[in-house]
């Protein structure tokens, strides 16, 4: 098996569609590490994970997985990966049963004795449709059958959407176990910004088919701030300095880039930490500079 | 490599269970209804007609419900399978062959039983239909076959339901517009449709006529269909 440093790597991918163009987009995916991949509806984000896995063809650029190349190299590249589909695949006459049957034949990798506890874990009964399971359960499925064949890349969109806050929380933990040997590696596409930031080792953030950052969550997090001040004071602080403002009946919320420059520049004013969602609302509206 | 067709195979049909269940239900009763129309009807001469009338649409039907598709196809695009299965390690040929296997398997086994239904026919009422039988049989396997790599050349495009019912309509005007065409053209015949033995005549007459081709033209049918099959798999969606 050829050795690799990152689990994904996009060069300069592009993909046209009538109103919308995933743009020139570049990132990767280091071996051992959580990506978390965040933007609106409609930014890219399922664009971008059916070019990975040639659910369509992208019309320029590279794309690699594990090494290899994600068109020459498709099927030991799909035996080696998982992947979690916000759409819940399986047909509602099979039971769970069946499809840990079937999963058995498609991966040379596939370990019922891992799925077993999976379904054991989840709470899933083995012999029930899943045409009788919840939107919830039939997740819950989908990933028990991405971790039980020892694959080295999850790509996973939107798994945690629709599952209650006890199982998110299981489902993360899972994750991070799952990497815990450093072979691993997760591209997780989530709108739900707070598991990121549970799990996520770096963040790439998507905007109407660009990559507008891309990078270790904590230094992401380190670098950006929000700096509250009355729209008076807002006039002082100069606007390359800042990413966009939030505008309110109180005051003005100034999103900063450099958070550590900025203190010292502005030193009277105090600059919160941020979040990833609070990051992924200021660049959003970085072409507004000023919005309420 | 086995392993998956097994795979695959192993979920064709339990997606197509019931719906294999009911055809063949429904075609084995249609057989009992033929053998309990002889019982009733002994070895008079109308009724030797309407007997072989019975195994000629024995065949017809037998070769439409096994060679039709067995809506896998389209509850795979349904249930977005169609596009997951883009993220499996299985290629488009393998895809390919495990629904060939079926459909080849249940032609086969409504061949099984329309032919043996109709020797025991032939043997029982002193007649000899079982040739146009065969060649009714495999000629209605190749039109049907042929119909398919229209219709799933089609529907394999689609990438959602909305798309899929689409494609689906476009697809069955077309049919129509072809089945009205040959209705109206030359083989219309000139049959009085009152007298059975005359159209029972003619149909055999025909399928006489045609029987050279009846190999060839499923052989050809399948070949089509599966090169549409695959192709069908191969494009990547939009």
């Amino acid at each position: 098996m050829k050795e690799y440093t990152n689990a994904i790597e996009l060069r300069d991918v592009t993909k046209k569609y009538d109103g919308f163009t995933l743009d020139r987009i570049s990132f990767n995916v280091p071996k051992g590490c959580i990506m978390g991949f965040i933007g609106q509806n409609g930014a890219g984000k399922t664009t971008t994970i059916r070019s990975l896995l040639h659910i369509t063809n992208i019309d320029g650029g590279e794309i690699k997985m594990l090494g290899l190349d994600h068109i020459g190299d498709e099927q030991e590249i799909k035996d080696r990966i998982s992947v979690v589909l916000d759409d819940i695949p399986f047909h509602e006459m099979l039971t769970a049963k069946d499809i840990g049957r079937i999963f058995e034949g498609l991966y040379t990798r596939w370990d019922n004795s891992v799925y077993q506890q999976y379904l054991k874990r989840f709470g899933l009964p083995e012999k029930k449709k899943t045409g009788q399971f919840s939107k919830g359960m039939k997740m819950k499925l989908q990933i028990a059958c991405a971790l039980s064949h020892n694959a080295e890349l999850l790509i996973m969109d939107e798994p945690t959407a629709g599952l209650d806050p006890i199982i998110r929380d299981e489902i993360l933990h899972i994750f991070m176990e799952y990497l815990q040997d450093g072979e691993r590696s997760i591209l997780l596409s989530s709108h739900i910004t707070s598991d990121l930031e549970k799990i996520a080792d770096s963040v790439t953030y998507i905007d109407n088919g660009k990559i507008l950052i891309s990078g270790y969550k904590d230094e992401l997090l380190e670098s950006h701030g929000v700096i509250k001040c009355s729209k008076k004071e807002l006039s002082n602080i100069d606007s390359t300095d800042i990413i966009s403002v939030r505008i309110n009946a109180y005051g003005a919320q100034a999103m900063v880039w450099d958070r550590q420059a900025v203190q010292y520049k502005y030193s009277g004013h105090m600059i919160e930490p941020t979040t990833l969602e609070e990051i992924m609302l200021f660049y959003v509206n970085r072409d507004k500079k000023e919005w309420s | 490599m086995m392993s998956k067709y097994k795979s695959l195979l192993f979920r064709e049909l339990l997606i197509s269970r019931k719906h294999n269940i009911i055809v063949l239900v429904l075609v084995l009763l249609y057989v009992a209804l033929i053998f309990l129309a002889i019982n009733m009807t002994g070895e008079q001469d109308d009724s030797q007609s309407v007997i072989m009338m019975q195994c000629i649409i024995l065949a017809t039907i037998t070769s439409v419900v096994a060679a039709e598709d067995n809506e896998v196809v389209k509850s795979d695009i349904k249930t977005k399978w169609r596009s997951y299965s883009y993220a499996l390690p299985i290629t488009a040929l393998e895809k390919t062959v495990s629904r060939f296997i079926i459909r080849v398997g249940m032609i086969s086994i409504g061949a099984v039983i329309c032919f043996v239904c109709t020797a025991v026919v032939d043997k029982l009422c002193s007649v000899s239909v079982l040739g146009s039988v065969i060649t009714i049989y495999f000629i209605s396997v190749a039109l049907m076959m042929l119909y398919d790599a229209l219709y799933s050349g089609f529907i394999l495009r689609a990438r959602n339901e909305k798309q899929y019912k689409r494609y689906a309509a476009i697809g069955t005007v077309i049919i129509f517009v072809v089945a009205k065409f040959i209705s109206n053209s030359e083989f219309n015949f000139d049959v009085d449709d009152n007298n059975l033995p005359d159209i029972l005549n003619y149909i055999i007459h025909i399928s006489e006529s045609l029987s050279l081709w009846a190999v060839p033209a499923i052989i050809a049918a399948l070949a089509v269909n599966f090169v549409v099959t695959i192709k069908s798999y191969e494009r990547r969606e939009n």
